[in-house]
């Protein structure tokens, strides 16, 4: 009687099983891991690990971006959102970090709220070289520091403890 | 006068709870055999069996079978795989979520690192889904953060690239060879 499908070198792990595996790994483990062998390298360019570190919104990021993002692989794309993409007019910054593939956002001067910005005494809107927004808001002088920034939580990375800070 | 027809009498009660004759264990169990690649052979339960999804279809193909042989599985794979198995219809039979996960976690925890890896080209040629998964979060686990030397160790696999090709791809990913675990 034959046998079930023969597989050759089947002791082998097989490239699918190798991408399953790195898909519950991070990025860094993923990109790693292209050295262990050709296998490894085919399965950790392999778009169903990359689309796994992808936040699942990234359709969305994407969309908001200011410039487009062509991409041929979900590595590359992967890769790219690592570098800082401005989105929503150029109003906020988004990354990804690098090797987790947790989110990051900036938010500029723009799309804060700050009391009396518009005052010309107080603040004035100026365009500095060394930033990544259009415009930055400088302070000339002040009886009164009010700033507020908002960002909707679903756009946050899911069970993941956030932290904030405030860049002058 | 007291209505008769309030209290059921008691013959029916009787008749209602008279036990049934137990169907499912008075019928033998079919017991289908499994031939490894270096002959060893497996007796199991047709149930355990039909949790491999390539050897049900190959049931479903040739009905008439009582033998499958696994040219490309192993004894020792393919025992533990079976033993796995046999737990997954105890669950099947009576779901247990938390029992489940427990005995899911404590069956990779004991099996050393080449059980694992041996057993995922078994679990993946049987098509037995919950093993495979359990059997890759485990070696995802136990690889994370591990140097490029460690996992070629952990999966016995040799180094097929040049001397040129490994260093190429050092330079791409340079940021990633940062900060690994000590093997």
């Amino acid at each position: 009687m034959e046998g079930l499908v023969e597989h050759h070198e089947f002791n082998k792990l097989p490239e699918g099983c190798v991408s399953a595996i790195l898909s519950l790994t991070s990025p860094q483990d993923a990109c790693k891991s292209s050295l262990v062998s050709t296998i490894f390298q085919a399965a950790a360019d392999s778009d169903a690990v990359w689309e796994s570190f992808l936040p699942a919104d990234y359709r969305d990021m994407v969309s908001r971006s200011t410039v487009p993002c062509k991409c041929s692989s979900k590595k590359e794309l992967f890769l790219l959102l690592c570098n800082s993409l401005l989105i929503d007019g150029g109003r906020k910054s988004f990354k990804l970090e690098k090797s987790s593939g947790k989110k990051s956002f900036m938010l500029s001067a723009r799309d804060l709220h700050i009391t009396w910005s518009d005052e010309s005494p107080y603040w004035h809107w100026a365009s500095v070289p060394e930033s990544r927004f259009s415009e930055v808001a400088v302070l000339r002088t002040m009886s009164w520091l009010e700033i507020v920034g908002t960002i909707r939580t679903q756009m946050l990375t899911p069970l993941t403890q956030n932290t904030e800070r405030i860049l002058f | 006068m007291s209505s008769s027809t309030d209290s059921p009498t008691l013959t029916t009660e009787t008749t209602q709870l008279s036990p049934q004759p137990d169907t499912e264990t008075a019928k033998p169990t079919k017991k289908i055999t499994l031939k490894s690649s270096d002959n060893q052979i497996f007796e199991v339960e047709e149930s355990v069996a039909m949790e491999f999804a390539t050897v049900k279809s190959f049931f479903e193909d040739s009905p008439s079978t009582d033998t499958v042989p696994l040219p490309n599985v192993t004894a020792k794979p393919l025992s533990q795989v079976i033993e796995f198995c046999k737990e997954q219809i105890k669950f099947k039979a009576n779901p247990d979520e938390a029992q489940k996960k427990k005995y899911n976690a404590e069956f990779v925890t004991e099996k050393s690192d080449k059980d694992l890896v041996d057993m995922i080209p078994v679990a993946n040629y049987l098509e037995i889904k919950d093993l495979l998964d359990v059997l890759n979060q485990a070696v995802a686990d136990r690889i994370e953060n591990k140097s490029v030397e460690y996992v070629r160790s952990f999966f016995g696999i040799d180094n097929d690239f040049t001397a040129e090709e490994e260093a190429a791809l050092r330079r791409e990913h340079a940021w990633a060879y940062e900060g690994v675990d000590e093997d």
